[in-house]
């Protein structure tokens, strides 16, 4: 049984009990044991540092034989490559944006909708201004993950701080740098 | 014996949790059925409100 | 990686970081943070993916809601009335999840046999 936890290119060094498997340009990182989600979480950030690009592969793809890993890959390689392509050199660095629950006046339902549409309004302009210094981003309705690259980390923080600061209705998580999760699609 | 985390450790450790469950490459394409039913719903009721508002834009005719 | 070096990826945040916290599964995350088999944990397993799911759709309805609102679609009957329906849901789903919240020691998750990984 074999624990599929990212593909990558340009790895330097593989950590114990961890395994890799060539397909064209990119290496399957995978693993005897069974691990839990955070464990998997845990190794897939030491392959960041340890290599040039990292596709993260969602928890729970598991494979009984090399040939059913062999078989699932073969078909998707270009694919892959081509995620790989894109997230190479880059981190994912991810915004999340909550509404403030604001002390409810039980009776007045146009003052919440009036207070609602100032902060999705406010939301919509951090990300929009957000996206623009990235490589990529993808978001749902509170939450964005934006790829930047590794260099510009600490520069795409500190833009966030500024724009949090004239904006204190907004409650606002920005974490980071992770491997690449949200731009690692379905294949 | 676990040592008590501060607040910005069990964030990340929730964020990316989160991340680990939600996202990622799926390969074998039978990862988490509840999670494909999350985007089937979601995606049925985006045509759902899609088509109210068109409705009401006709209905207001 | 190990567990401490999480603490720095913790970029910027403003507000209120405990209920931010609370939030993170909320999303499209189906999944209790301990899969346990017992009939109990299946139970609170299933709660917390049906919360989970009428959440989802909450947000989008509200989220649709202002888009009309934005582009002024609808009248102060209406904003008064859908304001007063989605002020009413999210005080029921803070019910319903304190109902089913997991409990601080769910997130002190083991690392049990695989510590040699880390």
């Amino acid at each position: 049984m074999m624990h599929l936890y990212a593909f990558a290119r340009g790895l330097r060094e593989l950590e114990a009990e961890l395994e890799t498997r060539r397909f064209g340009s990119l290496l399957a990182v995978v693993g005897a044991d069974e691990p839990d989600p955070l464990q998997h979480g845990l190794v897939v950030e030491g392959l960041l540092d340890r290599a040039d690009a990292v596709l993260p592969v969602r928890f729970g793809e598991r494979f009984v034989t090399e040939d059913e890993l062999a078989g699932a890959i073969a078909s998707r390689l270009e694919a892959l490559e081509a995620q790989l392509d894109h997230v190479a050199g880059c981190v994912e660095v991810g915004v999340r944006i909550v509404p403030r629950e604001e002390p409810a006046d039980g009776d007045d339902g146009a003052a919440y909708m009036r207070a609602r549409l100032r902060e999705q309004l406010a939301a919509d302009e951090v990300h929009r201004a957000l996206a623009a210094k990235a490589r990529d981003s993808v978001r749902t309705n509170r939450d964005a993950g934006y790829l930047v690259a590794r260099a510009d980390v600490d520069g795409f923080s500190q833009a966030v701080q500024r724009l949090l600061e004239s904006r204190p209705s907004l409650d606002v998580l920005c974490t980071g740098p992770w491997a690449p999760y949200s731009f690692a699609a379905a294949t | 014996m676990v040592e008590r985390r501060s607040l910005a450790e069990q964030v990340t450790l929730l964020d990316l949790v989160d991340r680990v469950l939600n996202k990622g490459v799926v390969v074998t394409g039978d990862v988490t059925l509840s999670v494909a039913d999350v985007d089937l719903v979601y995606v049925g009721l985006r045509l759902l409100l899609a088509s109210a508002a068109t409705l009401e834009r006709e209905a207001a005719r | 990686m190990s567990i401490p070096d999480l603490e720095s990826r913790l970029l910027a945040a403003s507000g209120d970081v405990d209920r931010l916290a609370r939030t993170l599964g909320d999303g499209a995350n189906p999944f209790p943070r301990r899969v346990n088999a017992d009939p109990e944990s299946v139970e609170r397993g299933l709660a917390q993916l049906v919360l989970t799911l009428i959440e989802l759709l909450r947000q989008l309805m509200e989220r649709q809601a202002l888009r009309l609102m934005d582009q002024d679609s609808l009248d102060d009957e209406q904003v008064e009335r859908l304001g007063l329906t989605f002020m009413r849901l999210a005080e029921r789903m803070d019910q319903l999840k304190a109902e089913f919240e997991l409990s601080d020691e769910d997130l002190n998750l083991d690392l049990g046999p695989l510590g040699s990984l880390l």
